[in-house]
């Protein structure tokens, strides 16, 4: 059952990305997209995880009766939850149309001329004198909603979000398990983000409030998946879903490439780079054909694309080439960030001139500049967000506590934490839309944005949580390997547990 | 391991168990019986209503407005429009589709199709939706 959880859930990546980039090639072509690809691709993204698997070694209840029933009464507790909460969202998502502002207005329009007719060939999207609210908004899912009104009929295309919140809640235990992470704790996991009133809440922003913050959430959630386990393909392929899922999922999809530079894992870090350009070449021409009515995007967009996917990639190679440690590469990182954070302003006489969505947050190159004085504001607010208001509950207080122990245990077991890099990352970036939007009233943005963009961050910081948390209690019947390995990865101790860029054999704990 | 990180481990396993209750806990009412209490409450007063309409403490935005534009004229009928695109206007756009939305502007006064698609009206004229903030209102031309 587990192996099965585990093929489910990556082939469903990377189904759902190679449908992705052949929709959006169809959309930029001006054809109809037709619905039949979508099953097609999935299977055979089901497919290609069988052929790509690796043996998967599970830790397992060991010893006595009672943890045997108790690993068992957890799981079957967790199976009924989650089948109870998929059923109400499921009632949510498909008794009505969306109940919520966005909802209505910047994803359930596009789903329903999408639904007429699958193509951007049509006056809503081609005719600047049509009002369209969110006209070059990521076209993903609607589009899959489209298709799935289109075949089962009436709404039932938003059986799509009672469908990805199923894969976001089977993949944090899949993922887990797959780390070799207690099956209790996996489950735990799974269980702790399934019930998240963010996440499940009639509110803006939850499950079935047709809003895109599931959608991303669920991509970063594998691309998390992919960092933990150590799968290219696994993070490539979500990578390309962040990219088409939301605006801020073209910066969040650079992440995941950062922090396995940081951490010398080569692998994973010409994965995160293909991951966004795939989905960066996918999404941005479809964007500009939107933002200027059916015009061809020009060679720049191409070029641009490529030039950043090759110089991060000559980077790495570069790095590899003269030995640089992960230490230093890390501070390289510390540095950057906020470095890049603050040449943001300098990004608007190239995107700025892209018009729509992009040219809202870098059409004005001062604004970020006039804005650092709210820096402090944010930070409350985003504290207030994730730890004070309990639309998290304590999810965000496990991820500090998690980073506490695994800070005070780094002497016995030295330990860079990869996923734990890409939530400090992840928050870094919650800063950015304040900066950056043309809204001028803060407290009113930071009321209406942080809980989404917390939510987009919250299947990794589960991953985060459980991992650590098994690393307190590891699993005795393989404590040769650390989590966070394949049993047959023939470097056990990889670089999630290592500081030497996962040369070096890790030890049993102390 | 060291005490205090095993304290702290400890800690944070309590505080996941607690998480995982607490949520367990507020499922039946905040999450199954407050969105079935919307959805009755959605079919109930319609789409409109729901979002413009005067039901319980929210200003009426406009609900007949748009209520007459869907009751007369077809799902391909293009609505004109003027005024503020902020506000009540972004909801009635969503309701309203897929008929299109195109400024009154875009065009003639004489007209009485735009692309070939009907334009909304009756006998009183080509009726034009005005955006004001807070609520839309529909006039004739």
């Amino acid at each position: 059952m587990i192996r099965t959880l585990d093929l489910l859930t990556r082939g469903a990546f990377l189904g759902l990305a190679m449908f992705a980039i052949l929709a959006h090639l169809l959309l930029l072509l001006g054809t109809t997209v037709p619905g039949w690809p979508l099953p097609v691709l999935l299977a055979l993204g089901w497919g290609a995880a069988n052929w790509t698997a690796q043996p998967l070694a599970t830790a397992r209840p060991h010893g006595q009766q009672h943890s045997r029933t108790r690993t068992r009464a957890i799981v079957a507790l967790t199976i009924l939850v989650i089948t109870g909460t998929t059923w109400i969202l499921a009632l949510g998502a498909t008794d009505t149309p969306s109940r919520f502002w966005d909802g209505l207005v910047t994803w359930d329009v596009r789903a329903k001329f999408l639904t007429l007719t699958p193509t951007l060939e049509q006056g809503y999207f081609r005719d600047p004198a049509v009002y369209a609210h969110s006209r070059d908004y990521p076209v993903l899912q609607p589009l899959l909603i489209a298709l799935g009104n289109r075949t089962l009929g009436g709404e039932f295309g938003r059986l799509l979000f009672p469908l990805l919140y199923l894969l976001s809640t089977a993949t944090i235990a899949s993922t887990l398990l797959r780390a070799r992470v207690r099956t209790e704790i996996a489950t735990l996991a799974a269980l702790a983000f399934a019930i998240t009133p963010m996440l499940v809440n009639p509110t803006s922003g939850g499950a079935d409030s047709g809003y895109g913050e599931l959608f991303l959430t669920t991509a970063m959630l594998g691309a998390g998946a992919g960092i933990l386990t150590r799968q290219p393909i696994q993070l490539a392929a979500s990578l390309v879903l962040v990219v088409a899922a939301k605006p801020e999922g073209l910066l969040y999809a650079l992440l995941p490439a950062t922090v396995a530079f940081a951490h010398g894992d080569r692998r994973l870090c010409y994965a995160g780079v293909l991951g966004w350009t795939i989905g960066a070449l996918a999404w941005l021409p479809v964007q500009y054909d939107l933002n200027h009515f059916g015009a061809t995007p020009p060679a720049m967009l191409w070029f641009g694309i490529c030039g950043v996917a090759t110089l991060a990639l000559g980077l790495v190679h570069g790095c590899e080439r003269l030995g640089v440690t992960p230490r230093t590469r890390q501070r390289c990182v510390l540095v950057g960030a906020p470095l890049a954070l603050l040449a943001l302003p300098l990004l608007a006489g190239v995107l700025g001139s892209l018009g729509g969505t992009l040219t809202t947050y870098f059409g004005e190159s001062d604004r970020a500049w006039e804005r650092l004085p709210r820096l402090f504001s944010v930070l409350l607010g985003l504290a207030d967000h994730a730890l004070i208001r309990l639309r998290f509950v304590f999810a965000y207080w496990a991820v500090l506590l998690a980073a506490m122990m695994l800070w005070l245990r780094r002497r016995e077991r030295p330990t860079a934490n990869a996923l734990g890099a890409l939530l400090v990352l992840g928050a870094v970036t919650t800063f950015v839309p304040f900066l950056l939007s043309p809204e001028d009233d803060l407290e009113h943005h930071l009321r209406s944005t942080m809980s989404r963009l917390l939510l987009h961050w919250l299947g990794i910081a589960w991953l985060f949580v459980g991992w650590a948390l098994n690393s307190a209690w590891p699993d005795r019947t393989t404590n040769n390997h650390p989590a966070g390995a394949p049993i047959d990865d023939p470097r056990i101790g990889s670089v999630l547990d290592t500081h030497d860029g996962g040369h070096a054999i890790a030890q049993p704990d102390a | 391991m060291n005490p205090n990180a095993k304290r702290l481990a400890t800690g944070l396993l309590g505080l996941v168990v607690v998480h995982a209750l607490w949520g367990l806990l507020r499922l039946p009412s905040r999450v199954a019986a407050r969105r079935l209490s919307e959805i009755a409450q959605y079919r109930e007063h319609g789409a409109v209503n729901y979002f413009l309409g005067a039901t319980g403490k929210r200003e009426d935005g406009g609900a007949a407005a748009v209520d007459w534009l869907l009751e007369n004229s077809a799902p391909n009928a293009v609505v004109l429009w003027r005024g503020e695109t902020k506000g009540a206007f972004e909801l009635a756009s969503g309701l309203l589709a897929p008929r299109w939305l195109v400024h009154r502007n875009h065009v003639s006064t004489a007209a009485r199709e735009y692309r070939g698609r009907p334009l909304a009206g009756d006998a009183r004229g080509i009726a034009v939706l005005v955006g004001a903030g807070e609520r839309v209102e529909l006039e004739f031309r």
